[in-house]
C-alpha cells in the first residue's frame, strides 16, 4: 500500500514537472515569435528605404560612369584620327597603293572597322577600296569644322558609329583631302558597358535625344530599335516623375531620374547625356527587384527566426527529458552492473580453469614440456619444476629419474652447446631490464634416443626492480623438423646447382646452333661460291685448279664439323667403346707428329716433341682415341697460337701407377692467346667457346675439348688445364695403361759403357730426356743447348784426347742450325764418330745435303729409349736412304663393280676409279648387283665397291647373298663398303656381314687406293 | 501576301539561272493554281495565250505571255520580308587561286541603291580576307548619270592592269561598243547590279550579275496597280534614266501589261534621271494635267519617293495608287502608311557579294556556265504596307 502510494505521488510529481516545462517553453517561445515579426517588419521598412536612396545614387554614378566611359572612347578615337593625319607623310601620298596601305596600317592599329580619307569629289578612299561615298555618308555633303559623330544607316540591323573630322592642307592626286574618318560598332562599343543579369532585371542603352535608339538592343520591356519618348508616353509615371520633364530633359540633354509603371512593371530611369554627341546613357532598373529583394531577405529573416524560435524550445524540452531518463537509467544501470560484475568474476574463473585444462592438452599432444622456476629477491633460484611431460620427452619417468633441479637439465646439454645455452639461460634470469628474452636450441642427451634437438623458450616475472620473480618456458623436441630442414636445404641446393647448370646449358647449346649455323654456313658458302666460279670459268684450269683447292679445305673443315658434332653425340649417347689393343707409344707419337707437321709448317709454328722417363713403351689402349685425345689437343694449341709462336707434346712417365701399370702424362703446351680463369672453369663443357667465332674469326665447334675429356674419362683418366691469357696454355692428360710387355731394355750397352756422348739441342727438356736415356746404356753424356758450344766442346773433347763417342744434335737450333753444327764438327773429329740429327720436322728436304755435312742418322722427334737403343746399337753404320715414296700401286686394267644407287655418288666413285686405271661397272641396287655379279661369273670382277644404303636390296644383305652363292670364286669375292655410315659400329656391322673392309664417304682417295692395293694385290 | 516577280520565263534564264529560277516559277504557278483559278479563264481570254509565265521565251520588249500571275493574287500583303534581302551571305566554298585581287566597278550614278550593293561587295571582300585573299577594289560613279563619263572610266582603266572590270551600263547602245573593244583588247569585262548589255544586244561581256528581269519586275508591279485600281483608271509612268537597260525594261513591261486592259489608260510618261527632286516636280506635274489620275508606275529608286511626295502634298493619297521599285527609306516609309501601295524591293546586298564571287573566279580563268552563271540572277520582292514596318527594322533598323 506504502508502495503504491510511493509510486503515484511520484508520478504525479513527473507530470507536474513535465507540465511546468512545457508551458515555460511555449511562453519563451511566443514572445521570441512577437519580437521577431516586429523586429522584421522595422527592418522591411527602413531597409526599402535606405536601398531605394542607395539605388537612385547608384544609378546616377552608375549612368554617369557609362557615359564617360562612352564620351571617353570617342574622345581616344577622335585622337586616333589626329594621330594618324600627324603621322601621314608626303611619301604616303605618292599614290593610290601607299595611301591605301597607310589607311590599312591606321586601320589594323587602332582596331576600328574602317579607316578613311574621302577628296573632295567624294571619293573615300580605304585599306582595299576606292568608292563614291557622297550617298552613303551624309557628313560629306557637309561642311564640316570639327569632329562629328554620326551612326550610320548600314543595313542588316548593323549600326555603325562613324567619327569623321575635317582635314586641312592635304592633297591627294591634285584633289584636296577634306574629310578623315573611322568606323566602329556600336555593338562592341558597348559590350562592356551592358547591366544585364541572368534574369534581365538592369538594363543599359544609348539613345538620341529624340529617343531614337542608337542600338539594336532591347530595353527593358521596349523592342530593340523602339523610340524610348514614344513608348514611354504610354507609362504610367509614379510621384515625383513626369513625361513631360523626361522629354524635357531628353530634348535639353539634361540628366535625370524617372519611375514609371510600364507595360506592368515598375521601372527606375537613369539618364545621362553623352559629353560631346547628342546621345543620351539610359539605365534601367525594374523597381521589383529591389523589393523582392528586400521582402525575400526580410521573409527569410523571419522565417529562420521563428524556426530557431522553435528549434530552441524544442531543445530545451529534449535535455530536460533527457536529463530525467538518464538519472533513471542510472540507477537501473548500476544495480545491472553489480550483477554482471558477479557473473563474470564466476565465468572468469571457469574460463581460466577451461584454459589450463586445453593447455595441458595442447602440450600434451604437440609435445611441448613445461618447466618453471622461481627465484627470491637476491636472484637465486628456490625452485626448479620439470613438468612429467618434459620428463617424458627426454626419456625418464619419474622426479627420482630427474630430480627437480637445474643440474638434471644442464648435464645433459651437448658439449658445443652447452656454454651458448648456460649463458643465454643466466644472462636473461640477471637482466633487470627485461629486454632480453630465452630462446634457444641445443642438443640434449636423451634417455633412450642419443642426442636430439630441442627448443626451449622462456618469460621472467619481475619485481619492480626487476629482479626475477618466476621463470616459465616451454620446450619443444625439433629434432625431426630440423633434420628435415637440413635435408630440404640440401635439395634445394642440389635442385638450384641442377637449374644452374641446365640453364648454362641451354644457353651453351643455344650458341652452339648460332655458332653451328655460322660456322656450317661459312665453308659451305665457300664451297658453294667456288664451285659456282669453277663452273664459270672452266676454260682457265689453272683458276679451276685454286677454286677447288680452296673447295677442299673448306669440305675438309666441314667435314671436321660433322665429325666433332657426330662424335660428342655418340659419346653422350654412349656408343662410343674404348677398345684397348697393344700399341706402341713412340708409334703412336711419330704419327701424331706425322699428321700435324703440315699444319705447324703452314701456320709457321715451332714445334717441340719429346719424351721423359718413358720406360714402358708398349701399352694396351685404345690407340684411336688417344691419338684423338692429342690431336684435338694439338688443333686446339695451334689454332689458337700465332705464326711464330711454339706448340709442343710432351710424354712422361710418372713412377706412381700399380703394378702391370704406368702412369703416363701427355703435356701439351702452346704460347698462344691462352684462356681466362672463368673460362677454364668450362673449357670442358660442351658446345663451350671464350669468344664465338664471328667474333675471334677461329671456327670449331666447341666440342673438341669436351669430346676429349669425355675421352679421357672413359680411359679413367684425368685432365687438366693451365692457362694465362695472352701467355699460353698447357693442358695436361694423366692416364694409366696397362704394361703389355716389359719395359725397355735398361742394360748398358758394352761397346758404349763409359764413352762420351754430346747432346746439343736448344731445349733444355729435349737435353735432359735424351741425357737421361744416354746414361742408362752406359754412356757419359753431356748436353749443350747451343749449337756453337756444342762445337767448342767437341774441339775441347778432341783436345782432351776424351772425345765424343756419338753425338746427338738438333737440327734447328737458335744460334747455329744442326746441319752447320754437324759440319764444323765433322771436321775436327773426322769422319768415324755417329752424328744423329734429332728433329720433330720431316727432314726429306735436307738430308742430302745433312749426310754431305757428315751426319750418320735421322731420328725423329720423340725419340724414345729404344730408339735411341736400337740406333747406337747399331754398327755405326750409316743406314740405307730410306724410300721416299712407296711405288704407286699398279690397278690399271682391274675390274671393280660399283654398287650405289646415288648418281652423284657413282659420277665421283667411277671417276676416281677410273682415274687409277680401274675398270667400272656401275649398278644401283644391291639386288641388280648379286644378278650382275652372276651373269659375269667368276674372275671378271676383282672387287666390288658396296653401298649400305639401297632401294631394293641394302650392302649388308647384298653381301650375305653373295657369300652364300655356291660358286666360291663368286663368293669369295673382295667386297668394301662404302658408305656414309662412318662409325664404328658401321665398320663392324661391314665386317660381320662379310665384307672386307670399309670405306667411310666422303672418300679419301689415299685410303681407298691403299685399302684396295692391300685387297687386290 | 508576298509575291516574287521573277525573270525565269525568258530562254537565256534557263541557261543562267538554272534550278533555282525554274523551281520558282514552279511555285509561282501552284500559288496561281491554288488561289485564282476562277481567274484563270479571264485571263486566257484577255491575253489569248496560256498560263505559265515559266513557258514565256523571247526578249523582254513584247513577248510576255498575256496570263500575268500577278492577276491571281487576291489579298497582297506584306507577310515574310526576311529573306527579301539576305545579309547573312556566305562564300561559296570557291578557292581562288591567288592571294590578291584587283577589280574596278563603275555603276550608273551615285545614289543610295548602289550604297547597298557597295555594302554587299565590302562584305564579300571581308570574307575573302578572312581566307587571306586580299580584293583591292574601286567602285566608282559619276553624280549624274553619263553614258560617255562611264565609257571614260572604263578606258582608264583598261590601262591600269585590273584582274576584271565590271560595269553597271548607263546606256546599252552607247556603251556595249566599248565593252567589246575592251573584250577584244584581252580586257576581262562584266557587267553588274541593275543593267546588263546582254550577248544579243550583241555585248561581248563574259558575266552579268544582278536583276536579270526587269521587265518582269516593271510588269508585275503594273499589273498589282492594275489589280489594286479594279482594271480601270488613268497611269502615269515614270523612268529613271533614258536608256538605262533596267528602267527602260520595266516601263515597257508596265505598258504591256496596260496594254492587256482595255480600261487601263496610260496617260503619262516621263525620266527623273535617277533625281528625287525631278520626279516629285513631274508627278506634280502629273496630277495637275491629270486631275482623275489614279495610279503611278514608278521604275526606279528615286521615282516613288518624289511621287510620294507630291502625292502628299497635293492631298490626293487616298485617290492615286503609287507602286515602284527599291528600298529607299523614306519610301518605305510611305508604304508604311499606306500612301506607296507596293514596292518592289531587289536584293542589292547579294548583287555586290555575288558580283565579287563572280570576279574572282573570271580573274582565275573561270568559264562562264562551267565556272559560274553566265547570268547570275538575284531576287526582287513585292512589299506591301503590312511588311514595310519588317523591312524598315531589317534594312535600316528602324522601329517605330
Amino acid at each position: 500500500m506504502e508502495r503504491s502510494q510511493y509510486t503515484g505521488a511520484k508520478g504525479t510529481q513527473n507530470r507536474q514537472t513535465v507540465a511546468f516545462a512545457i508551458l515555460g517553453g511555449l511562453i519563451i517561445a511566443a514572445i521570441l515569435l512577437v519580437t521577431t515579426v516586429w523586429v522584421s517588419g522595422t527592418a522591411r521598412t527602413g531597409t526599402r528605404e535606405a536601398v531605394g536612396r542607395i539605388s537612385e545614387f547608384y544609378l546616377e554614378e552608375l549612368a554617369g560612369r557609362r557615359a564617360q566611359v562612352v564620351s571617353g572612347e570617342l574622345n581616344t578615337h577622335f585622337t586616333y584620327i589626329e594621330n594618324a593625319l600627324g603621322i601621314l607623310e608626303p611619301a604616303d601620298l605618292a599614290s593610290q597603293e601607299s595611301l591605301c596601305r597607310f589607311l590599312g596600317r591606321v586601320r589594323r592599329l587602332y582596331g576600328v572597322e574602317k579607316f578613311a580619307l574621302v577628296d573632295a569629289d567624294g571619293i573615300v578612299y580605304t585599306e582595299h577600296s576606292v568608292t563614291s561615298g557622297l550617298s552613303r555618308y551624309s557628313f560629306l555633303s557637309e561642311e564640316l569644322t570639327g569632329p562629328v559623330v554620326r551612326t550610320a544607316n548600314l543595313y542588316g540591323a548593323k549600326k555603325q558609329v562613324t567619327l569623321a573630322m575635317p582635314v586641312e592642307d592635304l592633297s591627294f592626286q591634285g584633289k584636296q583631302l577634306k574629310v578623315c574618318f573611322l568606323q566602329l560598332n556600336i555593338d562592341e562599343m558597348l559590350s562592356s558597358l551592358t547591366l544585364e543579369t541572368g534574369v534581365n532585371e538592369t538594363y543599359c542603352n544609348l539613345y538620341y535625344r529624340n529617343g531614337t535608339s542608337l542600338t539594336n538592343n532591347s530595353f527593358g520591356n521596349l523592342m530593340a530599335g523602339q523610340n524610348l519618348l514614344t513608348a514611354l508616353s504610354e507609362a504610367e509615371m509614379a510621384n515625383g516623375s513626369s513625361y513631360a520633364r523626361l522629354t524635357e530633359d531628353f530634348t535639353s540633354g539634361r540628366p535625370g531620374q524617372a519611375s514609371f509603371r510600364y507595360a506592368g512593371i515598375q521601372e527606375d530611369l537613369c539618364y545621362m547625356p553623352v559629353e560631346g554627341t547628342n546621345w543620351m546613357m539610359t539605365i534601367l532598373i525594374r523597381d521589383n527587384v529591389l523589393g523582392e529583394q528586400i521582402s525575400s531577405i526580410s521573409s527569410g529573416m523571419l522565417r529562420r527566426s521563428i524556426i530557431q524560435i522553435a528549434v530552441t524550445v524544442a531543445a530545451m524540452l529534449g535535455v530536460f527529458a533527457a536529463l530525467i531518463g538518464q538519472y533513471r537509467r542510472s540507477a537501473r544501470l548500476l544495480l545491472q552492473q553489480e550483477k554482471a560484475d558477479g557473473d563474470r568474476i564466476r565465468a572468469a574463473y571457469a574460463q581460466i580453469e577451461r584454459e589450463q585444462t586445453a593447455m595441458d592438452i595442447i602440450h600434451a599432444a604437440l609435445g611441448s614440456g613445461l618447466w618453471s622456476m622461481e627465484f627470491n629477491e637476491n636472484a637465486e633460484m628456490v625452485s626448479c619444476t620439470w613438468t612429467d611431460v618434459f620428463r617424458n620427452m627426454l626419456g625418464y619417468e619419474s622426479e627420482e629419474d630427474f630430480p627437480n633441479r637445474l643440474e638434471s637439465w644442464s648435464d645433459l646439454l651437448y658439449e658445443e652447446d652447452r656454454d651458448r645455452v648456460l649463458r643465454a639461460y643466466w644472462d636473461t634470469v640477471m637482466d633487470y631490464t627485461g629486454e632480453k628474452t630465452y630462446d634457444v636450441e641445443y642438443r640434449l642427451l636423451t634417455r633412450h634416443a642419443g642426442w636430439r634437438w630441442f627448443h626451449a623458450a622462456g618469460r621472467l616475472s619481475r619485481r619492480e626492480d626487476g629482479s626475477p620473480i618466476s621463470f616459465v618456458g616451454l620446450f619443444l623436441d625439433v629434432d625431426d623438423a630440423r633434420n628435415m630442414n637440413e635435408q630440404l636445404d640440401l635439395q634445394r641446393l642440389d635442385l638450384e646447382d641442377a637449374l644452374a647448370a641446365a640453364q648454362h646449358a641451354n644457353r651453351a647449346k643455344t650458341t652452339f646452333l648460332n655458332n653451328m649455323s655460322h660456322d656450317i654456313r661459312t665453308p659451305m658458302n665457300a664451297i658453294i661460291g667456288f664451285t659456282s666460279l669453277a663452273a664459270a670459268h672452266i676454260d682457265h684450269p689453272e683458276q679451276v685448279q685454286d677454286y677447288l683447292g680452296k673447295i677442299t679445305t673448306s669440305s675438309n673443315h666441314l667435314l671436321s664439323l660433322i665429325n666433332d658434332v657426330l662424335d660428342m653425340s655418340r659419346i653422350e649417347s654412349g656408343k662410343v667403346k674404348i677398345e684397348e689393343k697393344e700399341t706402341s707409344l713412340p708409334e703412336c707419337m711419330h704419327d701424331l707428329k706425322t699428321i700435324v707437321q703440315a699444319d705447324i709448317a703452314s701456320k709457321q709454328l715451332e714445334f717441340y716433341i719429346d719424351t721423359a722417363d718413358v720406360v714402358n713403351e708398349h701399352v694396351l689402349c685404345d690407340k684411336l682415341r688417344l691419338n684423338q685425345i692429342l690431336l684435338n689437343l694439338l688443333s686446339n694449341a695451334m689454332k689458337f697460337t700465332l705464326p711464330g709462336g711454339m706448340v709442343g707434346v710432351r710424354i712422361i712417365q710418372k713412377g706412381a701407377a700399380a703394378d702391370g701399370w704406368a702412369a703416363y702424362e701427355f703435356q701439351v703446351r702452346d704460347t698462344g692467346i691462352g684462356m681466362s680463369k672463368e673460362f677454364q672453369a668450362h673449357v670442358f663443357e660442351p658446345f663451350e667457346r671464350e669468344r664465338t667465332s664471328t667474333i675471334s674469326g677461329i671456327q670449331g665447334t666447341g666440342l673438341g675439348m669436351a669430346i676429349t675429356k669425355n675421352i679421357v674419362d672413359m680411359m679413367g683418366g684425368a685432365i687438366s688445364v693451365a692457362s694465362e691469357e695472352g701467355k699460353g696454355t698447357t693442358f695436361t692428360v694423366s692416364l694409366q695403361f696397362r704394361i703389355c710387355s716389359g719395359p725397355v731394355r735398361q742394360e748398358v750397352i758394352p761397346q758404349l759403357q763409359g764413352l762420351r756422348a754430346l747432346v746439343a739441342d736448344d731445349d733444355f727438356n729435349t737435353c735432359s730426356s735424351v741425357t737421361k736415356m744416354l746414361s742408362i746404356i752406359g754412356m757419359r753424356p753431356d748436353w749443350t743447348t747451343s749449337g756453337k758450344e756444342a762445337v767448342l766442346r767437341t774441339k775441347l773433347a778432341v783436345e782432351q784426347t776424351d772425345a765424343y763417342a756419338a753425338y746427338i744434335i738438333d737440327w734447328l737450333m737458335p744460334d747455329m742450325n744442326g746441319v752447320e753444327v754437324v759440319r764444323r764438327i765433322r771436321g775436327l773429329i773426322g769422319g768415324d764418330t755417329p752424328i744423329i740429327i734429332l728433329t720433330a720436322y720431316d727432314w726429306a728436304d735436307i738430308e742430302e745435303e745433312a749426310r754431305d755435312a757428315g751426319v750418320t742418322a735421322f731420328c725423329s722427334k720423340p725419340i724414345f729409349l729404344s730408339e735411341l737403343r736400337e740406333v747406337l746399337e747399331s754398327p755405326f753404320a750409316a743406314p740405307g736412304p730410306e724410300s721416299s715414296a712407296e711405288q704407286a700401286a699398279d690397278l690399271t686394267g682391274r675390274r671393280l663393280l660399283l654398287a650405289e644407287d646415288n648418281e652423284l655418288n657413282q659420277e665421283i666413285a667411277v671417276e676416281i676409279l677410273q682415274g687409277a686405271g680401274l675398270a667400272v661397272d656401275v649398278v644401283g641396287d644391291g639386288a641388280v648387283a648379286l644378278e650382275k655379279l652372276k651373269e659375269a661369273g667368276p674372275g671378271w670382277y676383282d672387287l666390288i665397291l658396296m653401298d649400305i644404303q639401297m632401294p631394293i636390296m641394302d650392302g649388308y644383305e647384298a653381301t650375305q647373298q653373295i657369300r652364300a652363292l655356291e660358286d666360291p670364286r663368286l663368293a669369295h669375292i673382295p667386297i668394301i663398303a662404302m658408305t656414309a655410315n662412318a662409325f664404328d659400329e658401321d665398320r663392324r656391322a661391314a665386317l660381320e656381314a662379310g665384307m672386307n673392309g670399309h670405306i667411310a664417304k666422303p672418300i679419301d682417295v689415299p685410303k681407298l687406293m691403299e685399302l684396295l692395293k692391300e685387297l687386290l694385290e | 501576301m508576298r509575291k516574287k516577280a521573277r525573270g525565269a520565263s525568258r530562254s537565256q534564264d534557263h541557261r543562267s539561272g538554272g534550278k533555282r529560277s525554274f523551281r520558282w516559277s514552279e511555285q509561282w504557278l501552284r500559288e496561281l493554281r491554288e488561289t485564282g483559278r476562277r481567274t484563270l479563264l479571264l485571263a486566257a481570254l484577255i491575253g489569248g495565250c496560256g498560263l505559265g509565265l515559266s513557258g514565256c521565251t523571247g526578249s523582254p520588249g513584247g513577248n510576255l505571255q498575256p496570263a500575268e500571275p500577278t492577276q491571281s493574287v487576291a489579298v497582297p500583303s506584306g507577310g515574310d520580308t526576311a529573306s527579301a534581302v539576305r545579309f547573312d551571305r556566305e562564300l561559296d566554298g570557291y578557292q581562288p587561286h591567288k592571294r590578291a585581287y584587283r577589280f574596278y566597278f563603275t555603276y550608273k550614278v551615285v545614289h543610295p541603291w548602289w550604297d547597298a550593293v557597295a555594302l554587299g561587295m565590302e562584305d564579300a571582300a571581308r570574307q575573302y580576307e578572312d581566307m587571306g585573299v586580299v580584293i583591292d577594289y574601286e567602285y566608282l560613279a559619276p553624280g549624274t548619270v553619263s553614258a560617255q563619263d562611264q565609257i571614260r572610266r572604263l578606258e582608264d582603266a583598261a590601262g591600269r592592269e585590273f584582274d576584271v572590270i565590271g560595269v553597271d551600263v548607263a546606256d546599252v547602245a552607247a556603251v556595249t561598243p566599248a565593252i567589246n573593244a575592251l573584250i577584244a583588247d584581252g580586257q576581262r569585262v562584266m557587267t553588274f547590279s541593275s543593267s546588263d548589255a546582254a550577248r544579243e544586244d550583241g555585248c561581248t561581256r563574259i558575266a552579268y550579275v544582278g536583276n536579270t528581269h526587269n521587265y518582269e519586275d516593271g510588269a508585275a508591279l503594273t499589273e498589282a496597280l492594275c489589280e489594286k485600281l479594279g482594271f480601270r483608271g488613268k497611269v502615269a509612268i515614270l523612268v529613271g534614266t533614258e536608256g538605262a537597260p533596267c528602267h527602260e525594261d520595266r516601263a515597257r513591261g508596265a505598258q504591256d501589261v496596260l496594254a492587256r486592259y482595255p480600261e487601263m489608260e496610260l496617260v503619262e510618261l516621263d525620266y527623273d534621271g535617277d533625281s528625287v527632286d525631278k520626279a516629285y516636280r513631274l508627278t506634280q506635274d502629273f496630277l495637275e494635267r491629270q486631275p482623275d489620275l489614279a495610279g503611278i508606275v514608278c521604275c526606279n529608286m528615286s521615282n516613288p519617293v518624289g511621287a510620294a511626295r507630291a502625292v502628299v502634298e497635293a492631298g490626293r493619297s487616298d485617290s492615286v495608287v503609287i507602286v515602284g521599285m527599291d528600298h529607299d527609306q523614306e519610301a518605305l516609309r510611305y508604304l508604311r502608311s499606306g500612301v506607296i501601295y507596293a514596292l518592289g524591293v531587289q536584293d542589292c546586298y547579294s548583287i555586290g557579294f555575288d558580283t565579287i564571287q563572280v570576279a574572282v573566279k573570271i580573274a582565275d580563268g573561270g568559264r562562264p556556265e562551267e565556272d559560274y552563271p553566265e547570268k547570275t540572277e538575284e531576287p526582287t520582292t513585292l512589299i506591301y504596307q503590312d511588311g514595310a514596318a519588317a523591312m524598315l527594322e531589317i534594312l535600316y533598323g528602324e522601329i517605330l
